[in-house]
């Protein structure tokens, strides 16, 4: 009631480690689980808790809303299906990728979790282009993956596919 | 100060020396401590996404990464549809789309196509008004035209192409499926005019076994 009008445009979110984050609302609503949150229980000036989010991956996400902030909003999933092989990504969000390997991941679980599906596909595209043209065993080397596979198993998985490989 | 500095040196340079020979077994080889792998790459269907974004020649390879990537690439419909191995569907209501984007919608093989032109066994996946009939209500008589050409001998990739469960073999060779495929065979008489030439029909969607027997190819030249 006494909020100014510029007041009202503002939301706090408490991080998981209980920092608060006071952004734009239309920043904010990049999020589709904070802008339903805000829908429901309507705007009543109260922090927002985002209890699977750190206050580091916070950041970097509303960095990257913040840059987003004017995007038409996603299209209804319709495409699911489609195959979204170009793995091309703008330079803004190239440079903004360019984190460590486990920022890279905390934010895609974060982009997951607020349900941002513009972020959650660059960050599947920036890993996709680090798996793209590396063998099984570079693939696991990088991401630190077990190779559970008996040399049976996977022997007659490479001869089924061996046709695929470049000569 | 300075005339101190040489000894110590000599002193480094012999530790370095005596290194190798200390070599205790007790140290282990600097244990790297594993962790699990990052939580993206476990879940289902965050992996499927990232996997989604892949080429089909790089998603065939992922399946070697670990069981998990395996299992996941094997039962993910979008991905076994990317991969051709399931057939994806047209629009329900075609009758508004023009004859043109309805074309357009159909994509042969991409990967067959890369793997076999190489090897000269399909030198054209022929998509032109020639050989695509046009029939809106029953989507699936489109026909694909292949020809077949004779592979050059002494590549060392027959076996690879050969081997039985090869997947190369189930795989559609055009999404939405075809029904039928007709088949210029010029492998053993490259040259007349008058070559082989049938059409294949699968109600299921042509698939690359439909087209192409290297196994009746290994006899047939065996016989020239």
């Amino acid at each position: 009631m006494a909020a100014t009008s510029a007041d009202a445009k503002k939301v706090t979110l408490t991080t998981s480690d209980n920092a608060d984050l006071t952004v734009e609302r239309e920043v904010a609503e990049r999020s589709i689980l904070i802008k339903n949150l805000l829908e429901d229980i309507g705007d009543n000036g109260d922090a927002i808790p985002i209890p699977n989010v750190n206050e580091a991956v916070m950041k970097k996400v509303l960095e990257w809303c913040e840059q987003h902030r004017k995007d038409p909003p996603a299209s209804q999933d319709d495409d699911a299906d489609s195959r979204k092989k170009s793995t091309d990504i703008d330079e803004w969000d190239q440079k903004f990728m360019q984190v460590d390997q486990e920022m890279l991941f905390e934010i895609i679980l974060a982009a997951n979790y607020l349900d941002i599906k513009a972020l959650l596909d660059v960050g599947c595209k920036t890993v996709a282009n680090m798996i793209k043209g590396k063998s099984p065993d570079e693939i696991r080397k990088t991401f630190n993956i077990q190779n559970d596979f008996t040399p049976e198993e996977e022997d007659q998985i490479r001869r089924e596919n061996e046709w695929a490989e470049d000569r | 100060m300075s005339s101190s500095k040489p000894s110590r040196i000599i002193r480094i340079k012999m530790l370095n020396r005596s290194l190798p020979i200390a070599k205790s077994p007790t140290i282990p080889p600097s244990p790297k401590p594993r962790g699990p792998p990052p939580e993206p790459l476990i879940v289902f269907e965050l992996l499927e996404m990232i996997l989604l974004h892949l080429p089909m020649k790089d998603l065939l390879l992922a399946q070697r990464v670990s069981k998990r990537w395996a299992s996941v690439i094997r039962t993910s419909p979008p991905i076994q549809r990317a991969l051709y191995f399931l057939p994806i569907s047209l629009p329900n209501s075609t009758s508004d789309i023009s004859p043109a984007a309805l074309r357009a919608l159909f994509m042969p093989n991409p990967l067959l196509r890369k793997a076999f032109e190489d090897c000269m066994y399909i030198a054209e996946v022929l998509l032109d008004s020639k050989v695509v009939r046009m029939a809106p209500e029953k989507h699936t008589e489109y026909t694909l035209g292949v020809t077949l050409h004779s592979f050059p001998p002494g590549k060392g990739w027959e076996d690879r192409f050969r081997w039985k469960e090869a997947s190369w073999r189930r795989m559609l060779v055009m999404q939405p499926p075809v029904e039928m495929v007709a088949v210029e065979d010029r492998r053993i008489a490259p040259d007349y005019d008058d070559c082989f030439c049938e059409y294949v029909r699968n109600k299921m969607g042509a698939r690359m076994c439909d087209v192409l027997d290297l196994e009746e190819l290994s006899t047939k030249t065996a016989e020239f």
